[in-house]
């Protein structure tokens, strides 16, 4: 019997009869990819594309708004965005584990890590040289510095692992480790990097991207590691404001609103610019999609935009009125009062007639930035809390229904955030003399419709104020009200804290997958 | 009607001979009819076959009938086979008819690569016959096993859909994330579709249930293996069957939503703050989309030939219309299966052609679930609103005029479905019983839908109409060769086999999208002219996979004087789905078997006919997974801004996983089967425990070191025990009554033993998410418990402030750590009860299915009995049962409901007409009745929901109502 067995074995594998390898056709395996050097390239974008990812509802960015004292997002008037609290625990920083909220900025850290690790190993493993293969490595190395900077600045402890080659789980590294190597990896490959931000360059990293993240390392020194570093900053804020032979590649704009327009790309200003498509950059995970957190419905048809938007994220009232009355800025980063459509007629809303529950008034449509706190828990109507309103909403016709990604491109790092840091910076050390006369310092002030600082007008105090209006709601919010000493403090529905509250509790799944991280 | 056919092959044997007949000299012929069992049979019925005469034997069992010598007699009694006997000289000739009980033990039982006798057979294998099945009509043949095999489940979750398709679970979940269907073989054909043939061909289904009866198919044995046999070609003049039925189908069950009436009372009265929801319209809008439907079916077979060369052609036609407008579909089917003998005995060759076209319009589910959540006082129609098509329209999320959603949208589907085979047999007459057997299959399905949603199509105003094409295509190949061997020496018996099978599957898939039309006159026949396709919106694809999937088998079966029985079987299986160092298994089984009522020291026991032992043990596999599982994929998903254009990015889409293998499952079964009294009372008990070990999951790992989140992995185990029981009896059996009655039963428990070890502990343990305002999560996996465990805060009762309560509330909340186990899914038990009454001509028969215990989730009742949801959308009636409920919507044991329920599935009432002439060979009618009446507890549309999957025991907002049907068919032979 095992003869017959065995012999009709042989004979049909003979025959490749046995064989079982699978056949692929319409997807491709890694070892079938790299054939040219342009795949190469291609391969370094999947680093990158991680930083998409920034503009979606659940992100790194959305979580920084809303633990800060920037934003909130209260019960709606349909009932949505309670979630079991999930954004109400952000917001009044009784953060669980389990946050999704919280699990999406750590994914944005740490797939982007671990895409920057396997586009490094896989240019190590695959031996084939190309035209600047040398300043894509340091490109992937300093967005990974970057991604590890944004990890360092949320949690105290992370864990580490620069390849995948490694057997086993990553072990956790506290943050002056990798302080240590977020400094030594940026200075090892700022030399390969393109010094010019010339259009081939935009949305990658570059030296003035570089110099940046060193910035904004050496600022937060103090706050990350306990040792500051003022000076060193100082100098990484100057070596970007004296790149171009003595000046800058960039500049203060004219108008602040070119930095937030629906076609605001190749900004002077951006030194890092996330770019997003209204075509290319769409899905719920890789998309700009501001406008779907903000807005209420009935503002969305006047408002060019056909998408039925969630109505969630508004202003939290107390940062709404930090603003100087004359300060524009206000009115450029937030919605409220009187709302128009696209032709300029004011709009009006059905409500509920407050004396008759029967029938409803029609009212002028009047966004008040101002919600008792009780609202936030019951909820809140569709006339309170100023929506988001700093990037142009897409009224073009180019949106189309259902689609929830925006034109507009986020620039995650700009020089205007370079300037205060600068001065910040001086501050700090005592070195005030001749900052007032800074011009692109005063520039940031009168565009907004401000006086310029005087010199005794420049002051922490002031430099937190301003740094809270220039860059509102662009995410760097909670390292600034670390820094300057806000973040403990009570606020808008949130009670005062203790040090411990400066640490972010490492998301249950990622402690679940990883147990090094326990 | 095997019997029918086998009466009316010996007719047409005969006509052939009529010429010479009708000179022969006609005389009376007399006897007297018994049964094996010394009963005498009056009423037995006595037929000359040549010349259609009648005859019925009287009390003491006597019969005369005029014949001449050469014509053939045959006799026919209830209870009894038919026995045909020539007239020759003699004028007497007395007949002893084998009884039934007999008769059933030396039932073929068709078993993975062979055949056996039911009295031979050691694992456990559940065998129907054509007239063990109902008479009615059927979306396809996977519903004529509703209620008729012990263990297994057949659940149609789509109600009255016309094109409802059957989800089967046998013996319980034995996967968490493979496929739970079992592996489905008709007339050899592996993994066949069930909807390539027409549920009246069906001759024979049998389900191999066990282990140790399945492991012949290796990998694809662990849901059972559930093999159909369709009428073949027979011997003797051609003989044509027609067989007709017209259906009628009326609502048996619906979610009921509140009248006009009644949303106005209950606004006005309990809710004033929404009255600007009041429309003053009526509109019943489940009535605004859906119709009474009438479906109709035809079967023309044509069967004849000669012992060298017989066929048997079906030409299968028919017309469903569906409850919902618009909701149609229709099958026209042909099929040959020509029989050939060749050199003189050494070679059978069979082949098979076939050939089935569908076409469907099919339903749209959510129209159902905006019309009941559909505001009932909005109009139809409203003439200004030309945004909108005329449709009355308020633009909501979510919320769409539910008669739009049907008529601005058009889809229309086709399949193609051809399958040619042929078997090719050697039959090596030097040595006896030893034969090789070859069979070729080719299938080929091809898939194509076409949609256009206008541009007043709700939610998609803006896009100016939206047209999809799709078409996809599935090829099998498969060549199975095996050389069988059997013998009988002395009192041994063996029957031996050795195989191989090679198959591939292909898949090929493409579609495209584009909107933007000027008109909506195209609709989807000119997609090119949609302006989406321009602005770079359009979307495309193909996409193209194969698997592969090649056996080694052997097995022994052996008895000793039909008394020892025992079977050994082993299987050498491997898929190219699983990893690079894991693509081969072995898959063992043994089993035997004691007739000791073929003991000589119980011959004595008179009234015991047939008692025997059965146990066995095999292992089995699940490869039901996706292509390309184990392997690292890249995926080109997000786009990148490169050098001022875009460009895609390519990112790794899973893990590499090479030791990626089957779910095993291992399964020890024991059986009783006996049969009493002279085989008026008898049956089957099986005690069953499978074991389903390396549970394939994704499991979350760490990015680094892993490329991607999660990994596809084998980890858990899960046990099902259970117990089964089949009883059949004949508690009536006269001359002109017999009733026939059997009754299946079973429980199953379900274990999942472990889900985690030390490497993969990070999973979605809360499953079951129900989206908001329910917004929770259903069931929870939890190591040694059962699967489908509902977790709920435990409901106490609605509060004098109008709330539910819960325990362990806190601020009227439960926190989800004090959730409570509150139950499972799954029934402790299922019934089901066929009855077939026979008087004289006529046949009444008549099935009922029953579960008992099991949870349910009720969501329309979750979401929709309660005053928060009413205002622009309607809530359910029976909200007004009970008022004082108006609190906030919070997940509870409130909308866990029992799930019991007795279902009356089927009432038929045939009648044999008595029109038999040498034209017309035989005629009847019947008229039948299918799901008329569900008896349950339950308060939403139907306590039967899916059973299968990781979350089973919900009810689904958008679904299909379930409909009673009414058949009325006339079958004619020629």
């Amino acid at each position: 019997m095992k003869k017959i067995l065995y012999s009709i074995f042989i004979c049909v594998a003979a025959l490749s009869c046995t064989n079982l390898d699978e056949e692929i056709y319409s997807k491709i395996s890694k070892d079938n990819f790299f054939t040219s050097e342009e795949q190469f390239a291609k391969y370094s974008a999947r680093a990158y594309t991680t930083l998409q990812h920034w503009g979606t509802e659940k992100s790194y960015w959305t979580f920084d708004m809303q633990v800060t004292d920037e934003v909130c997002a209260p019960i709606n008037p349909n009932g949505g965005w309670d979630d079991d609290g999930r954004y109400r625990e952000v917001q009044t920083h009784n953060i669980p584990s389990s946050s999704v909220i919280l699990l999406g900025a750590w994914d944005f850290c740490f797939n982007g890590i671990t895409a920057c690790n396997d586009v490094l190993d896989t240019f190590e493993s695959v031996k084939k040289d190309f035209d600047g293969k040398h300043r894509v490595i340091a490109e992937v190395k300093i967005l990974r510095a970057f991604y590890y900077f944004m990890a360092i600045c949320y949690w105290k402890d992370v864990p580490f692992s620069i390849t995948k080659k490694i057997e086993g789980y990553p072990e956790k590294k506290d943050r002056a480790f990798v302080f240590n190597f977020i400094e030594n990896e940026i200075k090892e490959n700022i030399d390969y990097l393109a010094t010019e931000p010339t259009r081939e360059y935009y949305g990658r990293i570059t030296r003035g991207v570089a110099d940046f993240l060193l910035a904004k390392l050496y600022l937060n020194a103090e706050s990350l590691i306990g040792t500051a570093k003022w000076n060193e900053a100082e100098l990484a804020c100057r070596e970007i404001m004296t790149q171009n032979g003595g000046s800058s590649y960039y500049k203060i704009v004219d108008d602040y609103k070119n930095l937030f327009k629906v076609k605001n790309e190749f900004c002077e200003e951006g030194i890092l610019a996330i770019p997003f498509s209204t075509v290319y950059t769409v899905s719920d995970h890789y998309a700009f999609l501001i406008h779907m957190s903000t807005l209420p419905v009935n503002l969305c048809a006047p408002l060019g935009i056909p998408a039925e938007a969630w109505d969630g994220l508004v202003a939290q009232p107390d940062f709404f009125d930090t603003y100087d009355a004359a300060d524009r800025r206000r009115g450029w980063t937030w919605m409220y009062g009187q709302m128009y459509d696209l032709a300029g007629n004011a709009l009006t809303i059905n409500i509920q007639d407050p004396d008759d529950q029967n029938s409803t008034i029609t009212v002028p449509y009047i966004i008040d930035a101002h919600m008792p706190e009780a609202a936030y828990t019951t909820h809140r109507t569709e006339l309170q809390g100023a929506r988001i309103g700093k990037w142009e909403y897409q009224s073009d016709g180019t949106l189309t229904s259902g689609q929830v990604g925006m034109e507009n491109e986020f620039y995650l790092m700009r020089y205007a955030d370079v300037v205060l840091m600068y001065a910040e910076a001086l501050i700090r050390q005592g070195k005030t003399t001749g900052l007032a006369e800074n011009a692109d310092l005063q520039k940031i002030r009168t565009r907004a419709g401000l006086a310029p600082f005087t010199a005794t007008e420049l002051t922490l105090e002031n430099i937190y104020l301003e740094r809270s209006h220039e860059l509102a709601v662009e995410g760097w919010h909670r390292q600034d009200m670390i820094r300057f000493g806000k973040y403990l403090a009570a606020w808008w529905n949130k009670a005062e804290q203790d040090e411990s509250d400066y640490y972010l509790p490492i998301p249950k799944s990622a402690v679940s997958a990883n147990p090094n991280l326990k | 009607m095997k019997r029918l056919i086998k009466y009316f092959a010996a007719l047409v044997l005969l006509l052939a001979g009529a010429e010479i007949l009708t000179v022969a000299q006609t005389r009376m012929v007399r006897g007297r009819v018994s049964g094996s069992d010394g009963e005498i049979l009056a009423g037995a019925t006595v037929l000359n076959n040549a010349s259609g005469a009648w005859a019925v034997a009287d009390n003491d069992g006597r019969y005369e009938i005029q014949a001449s010598g050469g014509q053939q007699l045959t006799f026919a009694s209830f209870g009894y086979d038919d026995v045909t006997i020539s007239v020759a000289d003699a004028s007497v000739y007395d007949v002893i008819l084998p009884a039934a009980a007999s008769m059933m033990l030396e039932e073929t039982v068709v078993i993975g690569y062979g055949k056996t006798t039911k009295k031979e057979i050691t694992g456990s294998v559940a065998s129907l016959k054509a007239e063990d099945l109902d008479v009615g009509a059927f979306t396809n043949a996977g519903g004529m096993l509703q209620g008729k095999v012990a263990g297994l489940s057949v659940v149609n979750p789509d109600g009255g859909d016309p094109e409802a398709s059957f989800q089967f679970l046998l013996r319980g979940t034995n996967t968490l994330s493979a496929g739970q269907g079992p592996l489905i073989i008709i007339d050899g054909v592996l993994d066949a579709d069930i909807r390539s043939i027409n549920f009246q061909e069906v001759e024979s289904i049998d389900v191999l249930k066990d282990g140790s009866a399945a492991a012949i198919y290796g990998t694809r044995g662990t849901n059972g293996v559930v093999i159909i046999t369709t009428k073949r070609a027979r011997t003797g003049n051609t003989a044509v069957q027609y067989d007709g039925q017209i259906s009628v189908q009326t609502v048996q069950a619906r979610a009921t939503p509140m009248t006009a009436r009644e949303f106005e009372y209950t606004i006005k009265n309990f809710a004033p703050a929404k009255s600007i929801n009041l429309y003053g319209h009526e509109t019943d809008w489940f009535e605004e989309i859906t119709r009474t439907p009438i479906s109709h079916k035809h079967n023309l077979a044509v069967s004849g030939g000669t012992e060298e060369f017989s066929h048997r052609s079906v030409i299968n036609v028919e017309q469903n219309q569906g409850l919902q407008i618009g909701n149609e579909a229709s099958k026209w089917l042909f099929k040959t299966n020509i029989h050939q003998k060749a050199i003189q005995g050494w070679l059978d060759l069979d082949y098979n052609l076939s050939y089935t076209r569908r076409k469907s319009s099919p339903a749209n589910y959510s129209a159902f679930y905006q019309a009941f959540t559909h505001n009932p006082t909005e109009p139809v129609y409203d003439p200004e609103a030309k945004d909108y098509g005329g449709y009355f329209t308020v633009p909501e999320v979510d919320y769409a005029n539910p008669v739009a959603l049907i008529k601005e949208r058009s889809v229309n589907r086709e399949t193609g479905y051809l399958g040619a085979n042929a078997r090719a047999t050697l039959n090596i007459l030097p040595v006896e019983g030893l034969k090789w057997d070859n069979f070729f299959n080719f299938s080929e399905e091809n898939y194509s839908s076409q949609t256009y949603r206008s541009s007043f199509y709700p939610a998609q105003t803006g896009k100016r109409g939206t047209a999809e094409t799709s078409s996809d295509k599935y090829a099998s190949f498969q060549w199975e060769s095996t050389l069988q061997y059997s013998k009988v020496l002395g009192g041994h018996s063996i029957q031996g086999i050795l195989g191989y099978t090679w198959q591939q599957q292909m898949n090929w898939e493409s579609g495209m999208e584009n909107y933007g039309f000027d008109s909506d006159f195209y609709k989807y026949n000119n997609i090119g002219a949609g302006t989406a396709l321009k602005e770079g919106m359009a979307d495309m694809y193909t996409e193209r996979s194969s698997s592969r999937y090649i056996a080694f088998f052997g097995r022994v079966i052996y008895n000793y004087q039909e008394k020892y029985l025992a079977s050994v079987s082993l299987r050498r299986d491997g898929s190219s789905r699983f990893g690079a160092d894991h693509k081969w298994g072995w898959f063992p089984a043994v089993s035997a078997g004691w007739r000791m009522s073929k003991e000589p020291w119980m011959q004595g026991i008179k009234w015991l006919s047939e008692l025997k032992l059965r146990a066995g043990y095999g292992v089995t596999g699940n490869q039901d997974f996706g292509n390309y599982k184990s392997l690292m994929l890249m995926s080109s998903g997000t786009n990148f801004f490169y050098d001022g254009k875009w460009i895609k990015s390519y990112a790794p889409a899973s893990n590499a996983n090479p030791d990626l293998g089957w779910e095993r499952k291992s399964e020890f079964n024991a059986g009783i089967d006996f049969s009493v009294l002279d085989g008026r009372l008898g049956g089957t008990v099986d005690y069953y425990y499978r074991l389903t070990t390396d549970l394939l999951y994704d499991y979350n790992v760490p990015v680094p070191p892993y490329d991607y989140k999660t990994l596809f992995t084998n980890v858990g185990s899960i046990s099902n025990t259970g117990i089964e029981l089949s009883i059949y009896a004949i508690p009536v059996k006269t001359a002109d009554l017999m009733w026939n009655t059997s009754l299946v039963a079973s429980h199953n428990k379900n274990k999942l033993i472990s889900f985690t070890n030390d490497e993969f502990k990070d999973a979605d343990y809360n499953i079951g998410w129900v989206a908001t305002p329910v917004g929770a999560y259903l069931q929870r996996l939890i190591e040694g418990e059962s699967l489908g465990s509902f977790y709920a805060p435990v409901w106490k009762g609605v509060g004098a402030d109008g709330n539910d309560h819960f325990e362990d509330e806190f601020g009227g909340k439960t926190p989800e750590a004090k959730w409570q186990r509150i139950g499972s899914a799954y029934p402790d038990v299922t019934l089901g009860w066929s009855n077939t009454l026979k008087y004289k001509n006529l046949t009444l028969s008549m099935t009922l299915r029953g579960s008992i215990g099991g949870l349910v989730f009720n969501g329309y009742r979750a979401q929709y009995e309660n005053l928060g949801s009413i205002g622009l959308r309607n809530i359910m009636s029976s909200w007004l049962d009970d008022t004082s409920f108006t609190g906030p919507i919070r997940y509870s044991s409130k909308y866990l409901e029992d799930a019991s329920y007795l279902k009356l599935d089927n009432v038929s009432l045939t009648y044999d007409l008595p029109l038999k002439n040498r034209f017309i060979h035989a005629a009847k009618v019947f008229v039948s009745g299918q799901n008329l009446l569900c008896i349950t507890g339950y308060k939403g549309v139907d306590p039967e929901v899916s059973l299968s999957g990781l979350t089973p025991g919900r009810e689904s907002m958008s679904y299909y109502p379930r409909t009673s049907t009414f058949t009325f068919g006339a079958s004619l032979t020629f």
